[in-house]
């Protein structure tokens, strides 16, 4: 098994060799079957050495330091039944002794303190402990030289069999391998550690960039939205305009001028609502207050609604609550804004079904009116009755085509509702359709008309 | 006379082309995309013009739906949209149809438009 510095006279018992052969197999097959760790195994081993060829000491050490250094790993005395390990012995002390176990596989010390390898150990150690006999063996791998097994034995001097050299040697053998194996799993650990590291990179990576192409996405949508609630009243403009110059008939002539002036109209208030949005965002948005009757506000906002759509079935009631309240003094042309909002998306989402506008004392909100918008139409999906409110609508545009209306219309609607000191929500209505209604306070509260939004510092409030 | 549907949602919008084409064609005109395949697929229309930004079922859908009902029908839509938004129009692009384009307001453009799919 193991060629060495075998002194090779002496007969060879059969029965031990059979002994040493079966413990080996045994302390092999007790690392596989119970994963031991190194520390474990070099417990088992140092402790099988004394055990099966009868020294007091057993030791592993592991040669460190660019091999100028033995670091004592396990150390296990029989006749204390201890374990103890952190001695440390240098090259610079014992030269002999590191030439000799670093040439030889085996060092076979019969008489240690005057062996050429050991004798250097005899003053203050050999002798303190009454160590007579040492019998030591290389631990190497595929990475060279790695340390050293370390027999001592102690009573009178004993010669080594080649046998119990072999057995030893073998041992030295094992812990070799098993310190390979060690380590060869902490490298896989410590790959497998770097891959989950890059795999998680990855994965925060790929999420960065879904959330930005989602972004992206709300961002396009959101702008071609808004182009499209700018343009359809400008073409109105524009190609009513073209229809003026070649068209004579003075009715027909009539009914273009009006058409023009209310998508002029429409167009200024969905510039508006984008600026207004900017200077929210910016937090610079100033509400202005004046007092008016609400029923007017109503009456007006259902008046300026988009040229052509079917104002008639969209039907005012004032209950006498909203009228008792007296007039507002809150931000006129944005609750009008609002109320067409609404009512533009009740017309468009609900076709063919009555709209009620409705004037009411409020309900949420203390010294306020409720106003609201309701239809029979097919109502708000359950999971969009939030989203329908964010200026970039959430999903695939399908919210949008749904129920979303002008895309920035109900986002701004209820910003500007908020500023107002009020609320604007959605409520599915009984029997079907839709109910959007809003609260505000008679009074339009003081800082909303210098309030800066989010933007809490730094940028001056408009007057 | 030749029959022309328009689907749009906006009145100004069908009220313009109204006026360009009610001369030399006969209009037809639905206000969504509500039961607008089954109608263009059953209308034996020479032309449809189809918005695409549309409350509830917009003109995309219809495209889907009119493919799965009668293909061949696809031939005579004519997509025109005042936003082209390349998504939408890339999806559309496999479909068989008369043409994706930018949508005039002005009313002889309009005629220009509709005659070159009409010849």
């Amino acid at each position: 098994m193991v060629t060495g510095d075998m002194d090779g006279g002496s007969e060879i018992p059969d029965s031990d060799m059979l002994r040493f052969n079966a413990e080996l197999d045994r302390l092999m097959q007790a690392r596989r079957d119970h994963a031991l760790s190194l520390a474990d195994f070099l417990e088992t081993l140092t402790r099988s050495i004394t055990r099966m060829i009868g020294v007091s000491r057993a030791s592993v050490w592991w040669l460190e330091g660019q091999g100028q250094t033995l670091r004592c790993a396990c150390l296990f005395e029989s006749e204390r039944d201890r374990f103890s390990s952190d001695s440390e012995l240098k090259a610079s002390d014992y030269p002999h002794y590191f030439e000799a176990f670093g040439s030889a596989r085996v060092i076979a010390a019969h008489d240690a303190p005057t062996d050429s390898g050991t004798r250097e150990f005899a003053h203050g150690y050999l002798d303190t402990l009454g160590i007579t006999s040492m019998l030591d063996a290389q631990i190497s791998n595929s990475d060279g030289l790695r340390g050293v097994v370390c027999c001592e034995h102690t009573g009178a001097p004993r010669r080594w069999t080649a046998e119990e050299m072999a057995f030893v040697g073998s041992v030295a053998d094992y812990t070799g391998l098993a310190l390979e194996l060690k380590e060869r799993g902490e490298m896989a650990d410590a790959l497998g550690q770097a891959n989950a590291g890059l795999r998680t990179a990855i994965e925060a990576a790929e999420a960065a960039q879904a959330e930005a192409e989602r972004a992206n996405r709300l961002q396009t949508q959101f702008l071609a939205n808004t182009s499209h609630e700018l343009r359809t009243p400008l073409h109105g403009v524009l190609g009513g305009l073209a229809i003026l110059r070649a068209e004579t008939r003075p009715d027909v002539r009539e009914h273009w001028f009006g058409i023009i002036e209310r998508s002029g109209r429409w167009l200024l208030g969905s510039v508006n609502s984008v600026l207004d949005m900017a200077a929210i965002e910016d937090g610079v948005l100033v509400l202005n207050a004046s007092r008016f009757e609400l029923a007017d506000a109503l009456t007006e906002a259902t008046a300026a609604l988009r040229p052509g759509e079917e104002t008639g079935r969209i039907e005012l009631q004032v209950e006498p609550a909203a009228r008792d309240v007296g007039p507002l003094f809150t931000d006129r042309s944005r609750l009008e804004r609002v109320v067409g909002n609404l009512l533009d998306n009740a017309i468009k989402f609900a076709p063919n079904s009555p709209i009620i506008l409705r004037a009411s004392a409020a309900l949420v909100i203390a010294d306020g009116v409720r106003v609201s918008v309701e239809d029979e139409g097919p109502g708000v999906a359950e999971h969009l009755q939030e989203a329908i409110f964010d200026r970039f609508l959430q999903g695939d545009g399908s919210a949008h085509r749904q129920h979303g209306g002008s895309g920035l219309g109900l986002a701004i609607s209820r910003e500007y509702i908020t500023r107002m000191g009020g609320q604007l929500a959605y409520a599915p209505r009984e029997g079907g359709g839709s109910i959007f209604w809003f609260e505000v306070p008679l009074e339009l509260p003081e800082e909303a008309q210098c309030r800066r939004g989010r933007a809490s510092s730094g940028v001056p409030a408009r007057s | 006379m030749r029959r022309i549907l328009i689907i749009d949602d906006d009145p100004v919008n069908r009220e313009i082309f109204r006026w360009a084409l009610s001369a030399e064609f006969e209009i037809h005109e639905m206000k969504s995309g509500i039961g607008a395949a089954d109608r263009i697929s059953g209308g034996d229309y020479d032309l449809v013009l189809l918005d695409l930004m549309m409350p509830i079922v917009d003109g995309a859908e219809v495209v889907r739906d009119l493919a799965d009902i009668n293909l061949g029908a696809l031939a005579r839509v004519l997509v025109v949209t005042a936003a082209l938004n390349t998504n939408v129009t890339e999806e559309l692009n496999g479909f068989p149809l008369a043409g994706i384009e930018a949508r005039p307001y002005d009313p002889d453009e309009i005629k220009i438009l509709v005659g070159r799919f009409l010849q």
